[in-house]
């Protein structure tokens, strides 16, 4: 927090200089949505319907010249019980043009930068980008979302367009806040200490043929956490590592597009429910989804999710075993298919609706929460439908 | 209109010309071309320029000076030919990418209009814009404002 304020105060400097004329702009986008969750509470508690799906943001971008920029968004959120509710800097970084390098072209991200590496992470809250108002939990797990979307520290992105395709190269350094709630939520109700994210540093790159109607990538991720207990704590002193594949996919054709990312990411857990303890697991998952388009205002989506939260453990009984039968197997896993249509009325104005079918409960935040543990049963739905305008 | 924005208009109709002549050169007579007010006759764009422009990898000219692309409105079948004429991708596709520039702070979209006509004209009219049009929207707008004079 303490680097954020400093680089607000650097930005904030910069604009101030009377010397500088440079170009300004705004843009922003504001939705609106009702939802449900219906034998769980990943949504909503106890089945209630709830119009706690908006999402607002406001962004910002000053140009003091073709090389040096200054970005930010502002958002709100309130996602139901997906994440936490509230106002939050999404992001605000120095945007620094590199000269071409060997006929690369490329921008340095100094600050809160978001996430460039996976499909939909760049844009995760901006709900007119999404295919769907819930993302796939298996590669966009909710309960991870503030971690995931973007970070405190550099990213440096490449590209370069040759008669082979285009290249995008990304790479990135950082680390993110973990709130008291999200810690309650990885480590259960019982933590009253602070989880926090030593660093994330993640490598992308990105291929698209000269026909431009495919796109692949791959994405690496490591990042180590630390838990450090309150001074009266029922947990300990733990550390977690993380280090996540992912290959995507993109297709794009007149009247459908298809899409898919598969994940694998290996996690070792040290200390924190024992002094000794250790677990060490490799989870694995992915989604496809195609979407047909209709004619230029109707389109539908069809998508199909799985994740299995240990990949020698797919029906979850182990996880029931260690767990002493605290956590039902079921949350060994979670697959979903969706099905969504869509309406864009008119420019800038879009309709969504979309139904969720689940079975099991991996991805549903507070797997160690009893509370969760009841409300979660092996199989599950929700939907939303939401109303969004930009500009 | 007197005599000083008449030489201005035809000073731009002939860079047009030049413009469009040497942006595609080998392309279908009813092809979509690109079109810029870009006042400087040794620009050259290549296709790979065209792309980097209006896929917002690219967004000053040579010169320092801010490109402006105008569009027309994703639905509309001139910019659905320009899309696979000149950038080999389909409207939804451009404009999730312009929405990933937009809204992650990467860049500003381009302007849309809602006509042949008034794309043309945006493009003749504001420094360092860039745009596309038919050759019978070209020809269309020429023989408009040759009245109008």
């Amino acid at each position: 927090m303490k680097s954020l304020a400093s680089l607000a105060f650097t930005v904030i400097s910069m604009l101030s200089l009377p010397a500088v004329a440079g170009t300004g702009s705004w843009h922003g986008y504001l939705s609106q949505g009702i939802t449900q969750s219906v034998d769980s509470e990943f949504m909503t508690d106890d089945g209630d319907i709830t119009t706690e799906l908006t999402e607002l943001g406001l962004n910002g971008r000053y140009a003091f010249d073709q090389r040096v920029a200054v970005v930010g968004q502002v958002v709100y959120l309130d996602g139901a019980n997906r994440y936490d509710q509230g106002l939050r800097l999404d992001y605000l970084f120095v945007d620094i043009t590199l000269p071409d390098i060997a006929k690369w072209s490329g921008h340095l991200h100094l600050g809160r930068f978001k996430n460039q590496h996976w499909l939909y992470s760049a844009t995760r809250d901006v709900p007119h980008t999404r295919a769907s108002a819930v993302l796939p939990q298996s590669v966009y797990y909710d309960g991870f979302r503030d971690i995931a979307l973007g970070s405190d520290g550099a990213l440096l992105h490449l590209n370069r367009l040759t008669d082979a395709g285009s290249w995008e190269v990304n790479w990135s350094y950082g680390r993110s806040r973990i709130s008291k709630e999200q810690t309650k939520a990885y480590l259960g109700v019982d933590a009253r200490g602070q989880a926090k994210q030593d660093f994330v540093h993640q490598f992308s790159v990105y291929w698209q043929p000269p026909s431009m109607n495919w796109r692949f990538g791959v994405s690496l991720l490591d990042s180590d956490f630390r838990y450090e207990p309150a001074p009266v704590d029922n947990l300990f002193k733990g550390e977690s590592e993380i280090f996540r594949t992912m290959v995507s996919m993109e297709y794009y054709s007149e009247n459908w597009e298809i899409s898919a990312e598969l994940i694998r990411e290996r996690q070792r857990d040290t200390g924190a429910f024992a002094p000794n303890y250790i677990n060490s697991r490799i989870s694995e998952g992915g989604y496809v989804q195609l979407r047909y388009l209709f004619n230029d205002q109707w389109s539908g989506l069809v998508m199909r999710d799985t994740y299995d939260l240990n990949r020698n453990d797919r029906d979850g009984s182990q996880l029931m075993e260690q767990t002493g039968g605290m956590v039902p197997a079921y949350f060994g896993y979670m697959d979903t298919t969706t099905l969504g249509l869509r309406w864009d009325m008119a420019p800038n104005w879009r309709l969504q609706a979309e139904h969720h079918w689940v079975r099991g409960g991996a991805r549903v935040k507070g797997l160690f929460d009893p509370r969760t543990q009841l409300s979660t049963h092996p199989e599950w739905r929700m939907w939303a439908v939401q109303l969004m305008y930009w500009f | 209109m007197d005599n000083h924005a008449s030489q201005i208009y035809c000073c731009l109709f002939a860079v047009l010309t030049a413009c469009m002549t040497v942006c595609t050169p080998a392309q279908a007579a009813n092809a979509t071309q690109i079109i810029y007010s870009q006042q400087n006759d040794n620009v050259r764009l290549s296709h790979s320029d065209v792309l980097k422009i209006f896929t917002g990898n690219r967004q000053y000219w040579d010169d320092g000076s801010k490109i402006t692309v105008f569009m027309l409105q994703s639905d509309m079948p001139l910019h659905k030919q320009f899309c696979r004429e000149q950038l080999r991708m389909f409207p939804y596709q451009l404009d999730r990418l312009w929405n990933q520039i937009t809204y992650s702070g990467q860049g500003d979209p381009p302007t849309t209009v809602n006509s042949e006509r008034a794309l043309i004209n945006a493009v003749l009219t504001t420094p360092g814009a860039i745009g596309y049009a038919s050759p019978a929207g070209m020809k269309e707008y020429s023989q408009l404002k040759a009245e109008q004079q």
